[in-house]
């Protein structure tokens, strides 16, 4: 995963539904859930998980982040 | 194990916001009756179609199979899964599970087709040494010793009467 995003492979993102401040990005089965950037702070990477992991985990998240 | 004799869903669940109905992809946790729940992938053709532009590829890349539909909709999605769920949720078990199925589940179809195709080769004795290993249930990789055994059975049979030719005595008794 990560020689293909240093290639330059396609990575997909979108906001994830009911957060303010995260977002997903997507390559194949796996997703990366970052926080987004403010002011020059750049993106956090707070998960690197598999696509079937992602429903419980953000509902974790959803007590820790806005 | 659990076992779903009927798919019951409650609630659809979209986890991603969607940007481009027509060409987007959304992750979907599809939650069940008694609060289960699985995610599964939800594409549209020109997502593919991107995809493969972007990676330079000829073909979509093999991983877990996903619902492909027009328009990246609640109600559509929701329509898909609904279909998707029929027949036990078979497809929707093959959306989430298709990329943890062992290897030995298709091995063993594979095997079975095989068995099946086969057969179509198969003429005279050996169209017989099918069925009778088929209907004494010998399983299918130890089928091929059957027709060697058989004949060296026989052939031992002959040997033992040839030299023992009183023992063919036995077969005159019911002459009389």
């Amino acid at each position: 995963m990560l020689e293909s995003i240093d290639s330059g492979a396609r990575i997909t993102q979108e906001n994830l539904e009911g957060f303010n401040t995260l977002k997903r990005y997507k390559k194949g089965n796996i997703r990366i859930i970052v926080v987004r950037s403010k002011e020059n702070e750049p993106e956090k990477i707070i998960a690197i998980i598999p696509r079937k992991d992602l429903d419980d985990l953000l509902k974790v998240f959803k007590k820790k982040y806005d | 194990m659990i076992k779903f004799t009927n798919i019951v869903i409650k609630d659809i669940r979209l986890l991603n916001q969607i940007e481009d109905e027509f060409n987007g992809d959304v992750d979907v946790a599809v939650e069940f009756k008694d609060g289960y729940s699985y995610v599964i992938s939800v594409s549209t053709p020109a997502d593919l179609l991107e995809e493969m532009e972007i990676e330079k590829s000829n073909f979509v890349p093999p991983y877990s199979p996903r619902i492909i539909v027009k328009k990246l909709s609640k109600e559509i999605i929701t329509e898909a899964i609904q279909a998707y769920a029929q027949n036990d949720g078979y497809w929707l078990k093959l959306c989430r599970f298709g990329d943890e199925l062992d290897i030995s589940v298709f091995n063993k179809l594979e095997a079975q087709h095989r068995e099946e195709w086969g057969l179509l080769e198969l003429e005279g004795l050996d169209r017989l040494f099918y069925y009778i290993q088929k209907y004494l249930k010998v399983p299918f990789d130890n089928r091929v010793l059957m027709e060697p055994m058989f004949f060296l059975i026989l052939g031992s049979l002959i040997a033992y009467g040839l030299l023992k030719p009183e023992l063919l005595d036995f077969f005159s008794n019911f002459t009389h």
